[in-house]
């Protein structure tokens, strides 16, 4: 559509046909009163012809003096499209609310689904992202898609690798599992027992094959522990003190900002590092002030983001109160976080001998506690011989 | 006839004036001014109206002469008091008295 065909659109046109002797006369007559047409075409004793919808009435005694008669063929363009919608508006309003509701519907995750799992279930992957926030009914913007990745990979140690996509509505999480080792095939194999771990060896009792270390040791991750005998495969018992250690730090003073009742609010487009303050001043007279952002991207669609966007700022004055905690309890809040820290990594087959807990001050206003916990285990792990 | 050697002499001395100052002669002399874009598309400004339109054949009223366009499937794409605008495949366009 070309500009005149589009100013043609917007403003309206009726199209009509001039029928008698000389049907010219009318385009005559027309032009010497100021109205314009378009689109003529004319046979010997009829003319058609396009004119704006507000000129046409005009035309109707110019059609008399020329000897003609018109007759309305066609109307068409914005004007009569506005008609016609005017007189359907609770079509309208239907549409134009459908519409508002798919957009707003559209901003939240309505379907989450599992891809690339073998032997974990997908309920339980979707109970994991469930947990960190990815479930249908919540809002996109809410999603960290690389978060919840890393999250799903520290949770469940069976997934070796995880990804969110978003894609519309939909969440697509996917899932690559460790691989698991063909048990028959492991329990025949040839090869030696290792140090899964660091320790200090408390229990060599071999089964099967030669023990290369003995009570007493200290072993590194790696070592071998016993050997397995020539095309035979090594086992025994293999245990050895073990140490996992935390350190958890807990704030000794808790501090608090108190909005004041001053604020100041500003518009600003951000571009990247660049913005642009289009309302508001640049500097903040505040000591201490706390920022509620509105971030409106100018295209946010699907995958599509412009990275211009028009940012509405609200800065509250705040009022810092520090207050002093009981040193005790913070150090007790730490010691406690530290120790369920330290306890994540012990295996549930681990017999605790020690738990040892260090007060470690480094700065004033933070509690620090180191935590060890000393276990003994069988840290043996079978790995099979080079070249198979 | 008085009436018409009046015109032609003032036309004479519009495109003497308009000569002498190196003017448009058609603001100066009031005569039509045609633009063509290859074959296809015909504006015609300063015209004195739509004499005879058909598909073949369009003539239109230019001050002294007629000017007449001949083709195939001609359409006066838009008539305004300042302009024609004639499109089709245009085969001759000739000035009659």
């Amino acid at each position: 559509m070309g500009t005149r065909q589009l100013l043609e659109y917007l403003g309206g046109w009726v199209e009509f046909r001039a029928r008698g002797h000389q049907p010219h006369r009318l385009v005559n007559l027309a032009l010497s009163r100021g109205i314009g047409l378009w689109d003529i075409r004319q046979t010997e004793h009829m003319l058609i012809a396009r004119v704006r919808p507000s000129q046409f009435r005009a035309l109707r005694p110019l059609a008399r003096t020329a000897g003609v008669r018109l007759k309305v063929l066609s109307r068409g363009g914005v004007p009569f499209r506005i008609t016609h919608w005017r007189r359907r508006w609770p079509t309208v309003i239907m549409l134009t609310a459908a519409l508002l509701i798919c957009t707003h519907l559209s901003t939240f995750i309505w379907f989450v689904t599992v891809e690339g799992t073998e032997t974990l279930p997908d309920t339980a992957i979707l109970s994991l992202v469930s947990d960190h926030g990815l479930r249908p009914g919540v809002p996109r913007r809410s999603i960290d898609p690389a978060a919840i990745s890393r999250h799903l990979t520290i949770d469940e140690e069976l997934i070796a690798w995880a990804a969110v996509e978003i894609q519309g509505t939909r969440a697509i999480v996917q899932i690559a599992e460790r691989v698991p080792q063909q048990a028959h095939l492991w329990k025949t194999m040839p090869g030696d027992m290792v140090a899964g771990s660091d320790g200090l060896m408390t229990q060599v009792l071999v089964m099967s094959g030669m023990a290369l270390v003995r009570a007493g040791d200290a072993v590194t991750r790696g070592d071998i522990l016993i050997q397995g005998p020539a095309g035979g495969r090594a086992s025994g018992v293999t245990k050895a003190l073990t140490w996992y250690e935390a350190y958890r730090e807990s704030p000794t003073t808790i501090t608090t900002d108190i909005p004041t009742g001053n604020y100041l609010e500003r518009v600003l487009i951000k571009a990247g590092p660049w913005e642009i303050i289009l309302r508001g001043r640049g500097d903040i007279p505040y000591e201490h002030w706390q920022v509620a952002e509105d971030r409106r991207c100018l295209l946010d669609w699907r995958n599509m983001r412009v990275a211009v966007e028009v940012v509405s700022q609200r800065i509250s004055e705040t009022l810092r109160q520090v207050e002093q905690l009981d040193r005790r309890a913070a150090e007790q809040a730490a010691c406690k976080d530290a120790i369920a820290h330290a306890f994540r990594h012990v295996p549930p087959e681990a017999r605790i001998v020690d738990l040892s807990v260090r007060i470690v001050s480094v700065q004033s206003d933070v509690a620090g506690v180191r935590v060890r916990i000393t276990a003994n285990e069988d840290i043996g792990r079978f790995v099979p011989s080079a070249g198979i | 006839m008085t009436e018409g050697r009046k015109g032609q002499r003032a036309r004479g001395l519009g495109r003497a004036f308009a000569t002498a100052f190196d003017l448009p002669q058609d603001a100066v002399a009031n005569l039509p001014r045609l633009v063509m874009v290859g074959n296809t598309e015909v504006r015609i400004d300063n015209h004195r109206g739509l004499i005879h339109c058909s598909p073949e054949r369009v003539i239109v009223g230019a001050g002294p002469n007629q000017i007449t366009i001949q083709g195939i499937s001609l359409v006066l794409e838009h008539a305004y008091r300042e302009h024609i605008l004639i499109t089709g495949d245009i085969r001759a366009v000739t000035f009659e008295d």
